[in-house]
């Protein structure tokens, strides 16, 4: 089994799990800074990056790979740059607003459709059809001061999210969505802190990220993650497949 | 000896007004009929210029009273025509056209049925540039348009405050159905047909009567509501006269002019406020035009709204003037402008 990771920074925490050990998979990481991995093209069946800073990230974070081949990976996982189902709030209130709003302008607040994630999925369907799955960074980690979220929002856009988003994305199939492992969240839409304490970057030398950021995850979150995502992993989705199979999503 | 002339303030002169004083320092130039505070809901519809003056308003601390807005998180709402005008009415040129909307939002006088479609996608012919690209289809353009009417209709009979700005004399109308569009059919969208829509350069007292009428449904509605009119500073991109567009516009601007000062001239309710002037005159040089001597620069606009705030301050009894911000940077959107895309297919 061979997955491919690609990603932003939050790839990093990911990185340094699978470092630990433990994984019966095999995983070549892709990272490339914030949104910079848009810059991708399909070409003849090898997902290449199309600026030079893209490409030497994805060297730097494979090993030496500039590009990435398809067909020898069983799933590609795209990490960090979709968007977290609180993220559809404003298009899933518009939709149900007493005020009308044409579908164009719904459509802007669709941030799953125009995420970074959605364009590498659409670039990776032109030639493969193996399983690609989505996620989305991690929730802020929790402040003393934190304002508790709503676990019943959140659930509710958890189903809108596999509903809407993924009839649109039906004719790519084989599309999952992952969510955050629910053992690292806390009232609702924050990370655990004990998953932030000493995150770092995901180069060979792992300097730690400045103090107070809020944003980027530890290995043990990393642990949290990889075990979810081998149930998603072939050989382990059937149930979820035969379940899904009518939109083409997968759900977790 | 003293004469009607003597007791009279020095910005009633010319000399202690204007000549004795760098252009910058003149002030006093609008004295308002009445004042407005924070309370106050005003709302704010016309030409392009009237764009400006709701983000000022917001901007400075006042109620831009907005009516349609855009759903929370969308970016760039303008792009849609969301806070561009209180309601998603998109540009009102004429006082025509404000009579019709007002028609149609007061008097349950239904709007036409008519659509345009292109490659599939719709048109509102009376907001064609309101979704970039149409509608998805003809229902979605309905509910859309029912949705702006509702909402303007809301605006008119919960403001206190109207701003108004008059823009334009030249209209199209569809001679079958005696309704008016606010672009020629064809330009911003539409196909133009020459046996079905008619140019109509309006004058003097059919504006008058038809911003009459408008004021008359409008205080029906909402005896409450006061008016303040201006004028757009801004020429016209194009004329369908036959006259040189330099003196089409002057002539337009004339009239307009006109109209604004005979409808507030005895009525306390209603007042004009000198945007106009204060870009137009020949006293500021021109200097508040970008270099295609038409859009009116950032600059202007702030300098436009920077007299309006010190004037109404001044009325409200407060000293002193405030850091007049603007939403001056904010691109125009002015489907007028569109016209210009036709310039180069003349010979």
């Amino acid at each position: 089994m061979k997955i491919c990771v690609i990603g932003n920074s939050h790839v990093a925490c990911l990185k340094q799990a699978y470092d630990e050990g433990g994984y019966d998979f095999e995983i070549d990481f892709f990272a490339s800074a914030a949104n910079t991995c848009e810059h991708v093209k399909n070409v003849e069946g090898n997902l290449a990056a199309s600026s030079e800073f893209t490409k030497k990230s994805f060297a730097l974070s494979s090993g030496g790979l500039d590009s990435i081949r398809l067909e020898a990976y069983d799933a590609i996982v795209v990490h960090g740059l979709f968007p977290y189902e609180m993220n559809l709030n404003n298009k899933y209130a518009a939709e149900r607003s007493p005020t009308f709003y044409s579908k164009a302008v719904i459509d802007e607040l669709d941030l799953a459709r125009k995420s970074v994630a959605m364009k590498i999925a659409s670039e990776i369907r032109k030639t493969s059809k193996r399983l690609v799955v989505c996620s989305a960074r991690p929730y802020l980690a929790r402040q003393a001061d934190s304002k508790p979220g709503n676990y019943e929002r959140r659930a509710l856009l958890r189903d809108y999210m596999l509903t809407h988003p993924c009839i649109g994305l039906s004719s790519q199939k084989n599309i999952a969505v992952f969510f955050q492992p629910e053992e690292t969240v806390v009232d609702a839409t924050y990370t655990d802190p004990k998953y932030n304490q000493g995150a770092k970057r995901g180069d060979d030398r792992y300097p730690e990220f400045k103090n107070g950021d809020l944003v980027h995850m530890n290995s043990d979150y990393g642990h949290a993650y990889l075990r979810e995502l081998s149930n998603l992993l072939p050989g382990n989705i059937r149930q979820s497949q035969a379940m899904s199979q009518n939109t083409g999503c997968h759900i977790r | 000896m003293t004469n009607p002339y003597s007791s009279l303030g020095p910005d009633k002169f010319w000399r202690t007004a204007v000549a004795d004083r760098h252009f910058f320092d003149i002030e006093d130039i609008w004295t308002p009929k009445f004042s407005l505070t924070p309370d106050d809901k005003v709302i704010t519809f016309g030409s392009c210029f009237a764009q400006h003056i709701g983000k000022a308003l917001q901007a400075n601390g006042y109620c831009w009273h907005v009516t349609e807005r855009p759903p929370s998180g969308l970016p760039n709402p303008e792009k849609f025509g969301y806070n561009v005008f209180s309601s998603r009415t998109a540009n009102i040129y004429t006082t025509s056209l404000l009579l019709q909307w007002a028609k149609w939002a007061l008097s349950g006088e239904q709007p036409p049925e008519e659509a345009w479609e292109q490659s599939g996608r719709f048109y509102d012919p009376f907001r064609p540039k309101i979704e970039n690209n149409g509608f998805a289809s003809l229902d979605e353009l309905m509910k859309s348009r029912a949705q702006a009417i509702r909402s303007f209709g809301e605006a008119l009979t919960s403001a206190n405050t109207f701003v108004f700005t008059l823009g334009l004399t030249e209209s199209w109308l569809n001679q079958a159905g005696g309704y008016e569009y606010p672009m020629c059919p064809g330009t911003a969208a539409g196909t133009f047909n020459p046996s079905l829509h008619k140019f109509v350069n309006q004058d003097f007292a059919t504006i008058l009567e038809n911003l009459r009428a408008a004021v008359a449904l409008i205080r029906a509605a909402n005896p409450k509501i006061r008016f303040i009119f201006t004028v757009s500073p801004v020429p016209l991109t194009a004329t369908y006269t036959g006259r040189h567009v330099v003196v089409a516009t002057m002539e337009s601007k004339s009239v307009l002019r006109a109209v604004a000062g005979q409808i507030t001239s005895d009525d306390d309710g209603m007042d004009y406020f000198p945007s106009y002037e204060i870009i137009n005159s020949p006293v500021f040089k021109g200097i508040f035009f970008e270099p295609n001597q038409r859009n009116v620069s950032p600059h202007g606009v702030q300098f436009v709204m920077k007299n309006f705030f010190q004037c109404m301050q001044k009325r409200a009894g407060q000293t002193n003037a405030a850091n007049t911000a603007s939403g001056a940077r904010s691109a125009e959107v002015c489907e007028e402008e569109l016209l210009a895309a036709f310039a180069g297919d003349q010979k």
